[in-house]
């Protein structure tokens, strides 16, 4: 069941239970007034006859009128059929359970019982038995008064209790399943609410063990790159220093190629394993940025020297396009030298030979630096685009088996580019060339000293 | 001529068997009055009204009136008592009652108002005897008016229990 019906179910309990405990407790007020006149009035009519009675029995005796014999009797027979009343019939439980009423009751039923002969006997004038019938009734005056008094003046207790206390049990009982299902609403509630709050402390608890996990991760890559460059870094000493031939001739040309290969082989292994320890270092936040005022366009300049041998033996020319005017640059300058040397490699990697990669700094539309790299390339599909930028991510193309690399290098860049609070965007379509572009913030470059228009070819 | 004599002895046996309308002759009691009924009635027996005495009102003595047992519980009997007695209805049709309301008065003057439809609504008895035996003043006779029901639990407040007069003397039509 949806866990909006309990609340709904609940909150139908709650206000049936109110309505319910109201129609009880005016039952239970109707029933008090009911029984109020009951008691009384049955009372009261006793006390009425048996006074009607003696008047009667006065004027009879009184008058001497035989005439006047059968409104006593009739007198008498009303007041003798009051006493049933309170001794057979629903209504009788009533009376019973006032105090002493009962047994006062009775007492005057035997009375009559008694008299009734010297009543049906009486003759007008017979003074002896007049006196003798009004001082026994006359015993019960003071009984009957009470008892009506006793019936006005308690009306709390005894005769309605019965009934008003079945009216208040249930009125007991509907307050207390009011109260069960508020209860039950509540808890309902309050469950919810904590199993809501168990589901985001479990979610915090697994991005923090994802953050460890991460961490550990690259706590391992970062270990393990310093352990592969401690041997290889044997490899291509030594191999530099066979080249070198110092101690002798290698004999057989075929030695030196073999040298030369292992040269080669093992610096395009470090240069990955660096991708790899910088990579890691960076994802950790392991790598402290200095932040310094610099020239971008030297900075340019002293990368793209580093470029030159790969670019010269691709026979690709590097065009350099400085920014005009002595702008400086506040950034960390071996992160903006990386993401030079990343770009540019990356851009000679992917362009076929005779072919040229233009590098320009200039100011964007919104004043920040924008460093933006150029290649006629194979060019990388739209949609491939995101893939390209993410770490380890490698467009499948014909060409990848001669583009060997970790895919880290767009990675890098991205990492260190949004360390300065910018960001790398990628232009291309494929076989039409790529243009990377990596921007500053306008924040972070310095007032120039004055334009500069040039173009330097490296 | 044979289509009116036809319709002359239809018209007759109409007049005939309404009860209403019979121009019946309620005879005058014997014995002592035990219920008058006034007000708005057709048939007198007296300068009160229509006057009876127990004879009169017991099984055929008169055309109309059916002794009639029925058992019923009230709120002053323990169980349910048989009954006997005739019925308000035919005792109203005899004196060609008509009205909306019934003023019943016991001997001791307490009196109660039923509506007039009750006596088509509900089979009311002015019972005489009850467990077959005559009910004194002592036992809420002479007259005791019945409804018949089958329970008289008071806390549910059977509202016939009020109409059930006991000792009953007079009704008056209004």
């Amino acid at each position: 069941m949806p866990k909006v019906w309990f609340s709904a179910l609940f909150a139908v309990l709650f206000v049936l239970g109110v309505a319910f405990s109201v129609f009880q407790f005016d039952q239970e007020r109707k029933a008090y007034n009911k029984f109020l006149g009951i008691g009384a009035w049955n009372l009261m009519q006793v006390e009425v006859e048996y006074l009607k009675f003696l008047n009667a029995l006065d004027r009879y005796q009184l008058s001497g009128n035989p005439a006047l014999k059968s409104d006593m009797q009739l007198q008498f027979d009303l007041l003798w059929s009051r006493l049933p009343v309170f001794l057979e019939g629903s209504e009788s439980e009533y009376h019973l359970t006032l105090p002493g009423v009962e047994e006062k009751l009775r007492d005057l039923w035997r009375t009559l019982q008694t008299i009734d002969d010297e009543v049906a006997g009486l003759v007008a004038g017979d003074r002896q038995s007049y006196i003798s019938i009004r001082e026994t009734l006359e015993a019960h005056r003071i009984d009957i008064h009470s008892s009506v008094q006793t019936a006005i003046s308690s009306p709390g207790s005894h005769f309605m209790q019965v009934e008003i206390g079945r009216a208040r049990f249930l009125g007991y009982l509907s307050v207390i399943g009011m109260v069960l299902s508020a209860g039950l609403l509540i808890s309902f509630l309050f469950n919810e609410f904590k199993s809501g709050k168990k589901l985001i402390k479990a979610r915090e608890k697994a991005i923090e063990q994802a953050e460890i996990a991460n961490a550990a991760r690259a706590d391992f890559l970062t270990n393990m790159s310093h352990e592969l460059r401690t041997p290889l870094n044997a490899i291509i000493g030594f191999s530099e220093i066979l080249q070198s031939e110092p101690f002798g001739p290698l004999g057989d040309k075929r030695y030196q190629e073999y040298v030369a290969d292992i040269h080669e082989s093992g610096d395009h292994l470090l240069s990955l394993i660096n991708d790899v320890l910088h990579f890691s270092k960076l994802g950790a936040g392991k790598t402290e940025f200095v932040e310094e005022d610099f020239s971008p366009n030297d900075a340019v300049e002293s990368a793209l020297r580093m470029l030159q041998g790969t670019a010269f033996k691709k026979n690709i020319k590097l065009i350099n396009q400085p920014l005009a005017g002595d702008y400086m640059l506040r950034a960390d300058m071996r992160a903006f030298k990386q993401i030079v040397i990343n770009l540019v490699s990356n851009a000679i990697k992917f362009s076929p030979a005779k072919t040229k990669v233009t590098i320009s700094l200039e100011r964007d539309d919104t004043g920040g630096l924008a460093l933006s790299v150029s290649d006629q390339g194979i060019g990388i599909a739209r949609k491939d685009i995101p893939k390209a930028l993410a770490p380890f991510g490698q467009i499948a193309n014909p060409h990848t088996k001669s583009h060997e690399g970790t895919g880290l290098g767009l990675s890098l860049v991205v990492m260190l580019i949004r360390y300065h609070g910018g960001d790398l965007t990628l232009d291309s379509e494929p076989d039409q060339g790529t243009t990377a572009t990596a921007v500053f913030a306008v924040g972070r470059l310095m007032t120039p000293d004055q334009p500069q228009d040039e173009t330097d070819e490296v | 001529m044979k289509h009116a004599f036809f319709v002359i002895i239809s018209v007759y046996y109409l007049i005939l068997l309404n009860p209403s309308h019979a121009a019946e002759q309620i005879p005058v009691p014997g014995g002592p009055v035990i219920l008058t009924i006034s007000g708005n009635i057709e048939n007198r027996n007296s300068d009160k009204g229509a006057v009876f005495d127990r004879e009169m009102l017991q099984g055929q003595n008169l055309a109309g009136l059916s002794w009639t047992k029925i058992h019923s519980a009230t709120a002053w009997t323990t169980g349910k008592p048989e009954f006997e007695g005739v019925l308000l209805k035919d005792v109203l049709s005899l004196v060609g009652a008509s009205g909306k309301q019934i003023i019943a008065t016991a001997l001791n003057d307490y009196s109660i108002t039923i509506p007039y439809d009750h006596i088509s609504k509900y089979k009311i008895l002015l019972a005489m005897k009850m467990n077959g035996k005559a009910m004194r003043v002592r036992d809420k006779g002479p007259i005791w008016i019945i409804y018949p029901t089958e329970s008289t639990d008071k806390s549910k407040g059977n509202p016939l229990n009020n109409l059930m007069v006991w000792q009953l003397s007079r009704l008056d039509i209004k």
